[in-house]
Order: structure tokens, then sequence, then C-alpha cells
């Protein structure tokens, strides 16, 4: 039985998809939306944990990409320039609410309150939920400093390799283990409570 | 620094399989001598694999239409004034009227810097003036002398042995080409600087 030929057809890489898009194809454009969305959002959303915001990075995200795609040379991976576009974004909006928290609740005076969940919530019952294990992963991922934050999201989250983080954040791969080593350990430890209940 | 926290560095490349076996073997050593150090392993490995689960969030079903609408209104940005002003309904009208506005200004410019200088009108000549630092010679140029300018110097055609130096308002020529008084047409030898200028 003779193959379909899509079959055959090899799907574009990131790379030819941004030089066809640099040669005016704006359907390759559509194809790398497509294909980066959800990963981008996801990376963007565990970093600032809060979707809409998230979306807002990501489209600028794109935009950036979309006005800039003549500055994208093919020596980087495209995966790397992207994320690193999105990463220089998402820490913009970061400091940018702080700012913004700082005027309007300044005497909170903790970092990143509103992730905060109260103890009543974490009760053990509710702890074995799988959608509420996620909000307190979350929670927890947004005490960590940003530095830590975004090694983690990365590296545990998105699955990225050592060598690729350390392009992204243009930090040495020694930091990169480093700062993954920390922030793993951190969050386990404050994790204790639901880690343990996996055993 | 205790061996635990010394140790502690080497836990995340520990779960990742990815220290060398020699420097593995002495972590598994002191993991069978520490519970705590043993948990935090364990709990390690576990908190990856919750990591790795986390439910991947989904992109709102308007977030390529808000997109797309953004793309557009970066255009509308980018977009040169002309065609964003509602007496150009088509682009391609915009675009025929620019070029015709284009030509027609060359045109105008040509024609006003053809006018504003007579002597550029008469192919290759340039006209001979003195400066005003110079005492006025009684004796009136014969005629204009024929120069061909170049992109990197100048030619002269017709002036033998005649010295030249360049300078901001243009080229003092030492030997002017002069109507004798008898006004037969031939030249005098004498050296009179004149600024030629064009």
């Amino acid at each position: 039985m003779a193959e379909s030929p899509e079959k055959h057809e090899q799907r574009p890489s990131d790379e030819d998809l941004i030089e066809r898009f640099q040669g005016g194809d704006l359907y390759a454009f559509d194809l790398i939306v497509k294909n980066y969305k959800e990963q981008l959002l996801n990376f963007v959303f565990r970093f600032l944990g809060n979707q809409e915001e998230a979306e807002d990075v990501v489209q600028e995200t794109f935009l950036r990409v979309f006005r800039n795609r003549t500055a994208y040379r093919r020596v980087a991976k495209f995966s790397t320039w992207i994320y690193t576009i999105a990463g220089n974004l998402a820490r913009t909006e970061l400091r940018r609410r702080r700012r913004r928290r700082l005027f309007s609740i300044s005497d909170m005076g903790v970092q990143d309150k509103d992730y905060e969940i109260s103890d009543t919530v974490l009760s053990p019952e509710a702890q074995t939920d799988g959608a509420l294990k996620d909000e307190i992963i979350q929670a927890e991922i947004s005490r960590l400093s940003p530095k830590f934050r975004e090694v983690i999201i990365l590296r545990d989250v998105q699955e990225l390799s050592y060598e690729e983080i350390s392009k992204i954040l243009r930090v040495p791969i020694g930091t990169v283990k480093s700062r993954v080593n920390r922030a793993r350990l951190r969050l386990q430890n404050r994790l204790k409570h639901l880690l343990d209940k996996d055993n | 620094m205790n061996s635990c926290q010394k140790l502690s560095e080497l836990f995340s490349e520990y779960v990742e399989r990815s220290l060398h076996e020699k420097v593995r073997q002495e972590v598994q050593l002191h993991l069978k001598a520490c519970p705590p150090c043993q948990e935090t392993i364990e709990r390690l490995g576990r908190l990856r694999r919750n990591l790795k689960s986390l439910a991947a969030v989904k992109a709102s079903p308007d977030f390529e239409t808000v997109l797309r609408t953004r793309m557009r209104l970066e255009r509308h940005r980018l977009r040169p004034w002309i065609f964003s002003m509602p007496l150009f309904p088509s682009r391609a009208l915009a675009y025929a009227l620019l070029v015709v506005g284009v030509i027609g200004a060359g045109m105008v410019y040509l024609r006003y810097t053809s006018q504003s200088s007579p002597a550029a009108m008469q192919a290759g000549s340039t006209s001979i003036q003195q400066p005003s630092n110079i005492s006025p010679n009684p004796i009136q140029p014969l005629a204009y002398q024929r120069y061909v300018y170049t992109l990197d110097g100048f030619t002269i055609s017709r002036t033998p042995g005649a010295a030249l130096r360049i300078n901001s308002k243009g080229i003092e020529k030492y030997q002017a080409m002069q109507a004798d008084s008898s006004g037969t047409g031939g030249l005098s030898s004498a050296l009179e600087p004149v600024l030629i200028s064009f």
C-alpha cells in the first residue's frame, strides 16, 4: 500500500520558518505562533503566576519577533532567541508589578503576597486534589526569587538542557546548575508536607 | 561546612544521574549513613516528577485574535502617515501618487537649479570672476574657458601651464586667460589670480 505523501514531508525547522518569515512569508509566522504559543505561555505563566499577564507577555514576545525579525541570525537556535525575549519581558513585567504593589499596598511587606495560600486551604484532605496540588506548587515556585524561579521552570517544567538555559539567561552552565540545585532544595524543603504524602 | 551541606551541592546532579561514577559512589556512601540526606534525595526525585507533570496551561480562545489585532495595529503604527489618510482608499493609488510626486519634485528641482546658474546651462562651462581681494583687472576676459569636472578631481581642457589651487570657495587659477589690448584674441602672459567659482 502506498504511503501518503504527507508522511514523507519533513516538518520545517524553527530556523527555516523564521528565515521564510524574514523573506516575507507570513504563513511561516503563523506556524511559529502555533509552535511556541503554549510552551511560552507555560513558561511565562509559571514565572508570573497569572494567566492574563502571561498571555499579554507572550503576545508581546510574538510582536517583538514580528517587529525585529531581521535581527535574528541563524548562528543561534530560534528557541533560544524567543525564550530570551519572553524571559526578559516576563522579568520586566515582574518589576513593573512590584513597583505597582509598592505604591498600592506598601504596608504588606511580603514579596508575592497574593500567592500565599491560607492554612485553611492547605488542609491534608484538600491537598490530595490534583489541581490544588498544582496550585500549591505554583505558589511555592512564585515565592522563589526570580533567578531561581526561571531556572527551575526552564529545567524541570520546560525540560530544556542546561546548555540552552545557559544561553537563554546568558550565564555560565555551572551557575545554572548551581541555581537549579538550590532552587530544588528550597522547593523540596517548603513542599515537604506535600512531597512526603506522595511516598 | 559539614559533609551534608557539601554533598547537597551535588544532589541535583545525583538525581539526574549526571555525576561521574566515582563521585556518585561517594554520595551513595554518605546517603547510606545519613537518613535526612536520603529523605532529601527522595523528595527531590518526587519534586521533579511533580514539576514535570504540572498541568499545562492552555491559551485563551481569543489569544490569536488578540495577537492579530495587535499586529494589525503595529503595522498601522509603522505605516507612513500618507497611507493612513482617508484620502487614499487604496494603497496602489497612494503609491502611484507618491511616485508622481517624487518625479514632479525632482523635475521642479532640476529646473530651479538650472535657472539659478545660467552658466551651468552651457555644457561644461564655468564662470570666471574676480575675487574681492584682488584689484580689478582693466583687461576683460576674452572668453570662458572650458573645464570638465570629474568626481574625484577635475581636468582642464585648455589652460597650458596654468597654476591651480583648490580652496573652499572654488579653484584659484593663477594664470587667467585674458584678452590683450589689441583685441585680436591673443593671450597675455601676466600672472593674475582669478577665482573660478562653480
